[in-house]
């Protein structure tokens, strides 16, 4: 356990030390998320008053979209000097691989939130500043990190993967994005815990069912 | 040229879908509350069963392939996805001409239509990454476990759109807004069976020749 533990870790660290070496999938992140969320802020007239839901729908689409261009990118790293490879080779089990690589990628998108969201907070004059809206977040970055490192370990090898990945991607995680836009819209709407518990429940589900699965699955998907 | 002979299913789909086309346009009843527009649905409707019915098929098969690395499951699995893709092309165009006049609306929020749209995303993505991804084993198996997380995602989307359109009831204003019953004689229902019983047949025929390509394809490439 303590191994497992610290193999996971060490595949963590890693990725966080060539992270902080070219900062390629942070600023990936977080620059995509907020170049979206400006586009969208322009298209709304910036300065009008949003829906809350509308604000929700607009910050979690931006999330989406950016971290699957960042989870992309962390893979292709892996890719272009095939250390993926050299993983598989180390004597560690499949699916500690496979929770490295989720804790590494939770790690860049929950980094690439703290830009985001206060750009978020000044455009749309929402408040961000509560645990209600830390812990959606955090649920909604564990759902997107899980189903983004399954995909994009799934695609590392496949022709037009920048195609593919969204595709499998986006359409997979709408449960994630409904309860988060809806838990954001009420959580600006100042709604009590009661009133979010479905939205949490409903995201805490899916990330549990994909976690297992994934890791139930890290063999076949690392076999070769 | 064709071999009759050799083609029962087809000769008996042809028999079916004349009666069938007879049945819909010219023996059924019109629906009172909704009119001509009604008799879409004895093609909507089955189509939509065999579409969610071969998406059934692709699970179980990608199961019984990881499960027993037979190629005859891969085999099954493509056909079906490529089939299931065709009927639900045929479901989502028939369900939006028979929506407009019914409903108001070409298009609405509502849970099933979400999961079916997202579903069908799913499985184009599937079939992009069997075109995509290089031929082999490895594609096979990773397009087994795409297969296995639409089916596995497909409960947790419907419980997403159905808390989601509850949260935003869609907007319907047609004469089938208040009675959704559309076949309520027994000779509504009959038509629908025999319907039902048409599609399945050609399915069958469509899901026979596809798998017999896949098993030339499969041949050829073992030969090159």
């Amino acid at each position: 356990m303590k191994n497992s533990l610290g193999s996971i870790y060490n595949i963590a660290k890693k990725d966080l030390l060539i992270e902080f070496r070219n900062k390629d999938v942070i600023l990936s992140i977080s620059g995509f998320a907020t170049i979206i969320i400006f586009v969208f802020s322009f298209a709304f007239d910036v300065g009008s008053s949003f829906s809350s839901s509308t604000a929700g729908g607009i910050l979690w689409s931006s999330i989406s979209f950016a971290s699957i261009t960042g989870i992309n990118r962390s893979f292709m790293l892996e890719s272009e000097n095939d250390t993926l490879g050299a993983l598989i080779m180390a004597p560690i089990s499949r699916d500690i691989i496979y929770l490295g690589k989720v804790v590494g990628n939770f790690i860049f998108i929950t980094i690439s939130q703290m830009v985001i969201l206060p750009i978020f907070a000044i455009l749309f004059n929402f408040s961000i500043l509560s645990i209600e809206f830390i812990a959606c977040c955090l649920l909604a970055n564990i759902g997107l990190s899980v189903v983004g490192t399954l995909f994009a370990s799934l695609t590392i090898k496949v022709r037009a993967k920048e195609v593919l990945l969204p595709m499998l991607f986006l359409p997979c995680i709408i449960p994630i994005l409904f309860s988060s836009i809806e838990a954001t819209s009420l959580i600006f709407e100042e709604k009590s815990w009661s009133d979010l518990s479905t939205w949490f429940q409903l995201t805490i589900a899916f990330n549990l069912i994909f976690l297992i699965f994934s890791l139930f699955i890290s063999n076949v998907i690392y076999e070769d | 040229m064709v071999n009759i002979t050799k083609n029962k299913l087809l000769i008996c789909s042809a028999i079916f879908m004349f009666i069938n086309l007879y049945l819909i346009f010219i023996w059924v009843p019109t629906e009172a509350n909704q009119g001509a527009i009604q008799r879409i649905l004895y093609i909507h409707v089955p189509v939509s069963q065999i579409s969610m019915l071969a998406i059934i098929l692709v699970a179980v098969s990608s199961v019984l392939f990881l499960w027993k690395r037979n190629e005859f499951w891969d085999k099954i699995a493509i056909a079906s996805a490529e089939i299931g893709l065709l009927y639900g092309t045929i479901m989502l165009l028939s369900g939006i001409l028979w929506a407009k006049p019914v409903w108001g609306v070409w298009w609405t929020g509502e849970a099933k239509l979400t999961t079916a749209l997202i579903l069908y995303l799913i499985y184009v993505s599937y079939i992009m990454f069997r075109n995509y991804f290089p031929v082999g084993s490895q594609g096979q198996r990773i397009a087994a476990i795409i297969a296995i997380i639409g089916a596995l995602d497909t409960p947790l989307i419907y419980f997403a759109a159905n808390l989601w359109s509850e949260a935003h009831p869609p907007i319907v204003l047609g004469p089938a807004s208040e009675n959704d019953s559309s076949f309520s004689s027994s000779d509504m229902r009959l038509v629908w069976l025999f319907s039902t019983i048409t599609f399945m047949i050609f399915f069958v025929y469509l899901l026979r020749i596809r798998y017999k390509l896949q098993d030339n394809i499969s041949k050829y490439l073992m030969n090159t």
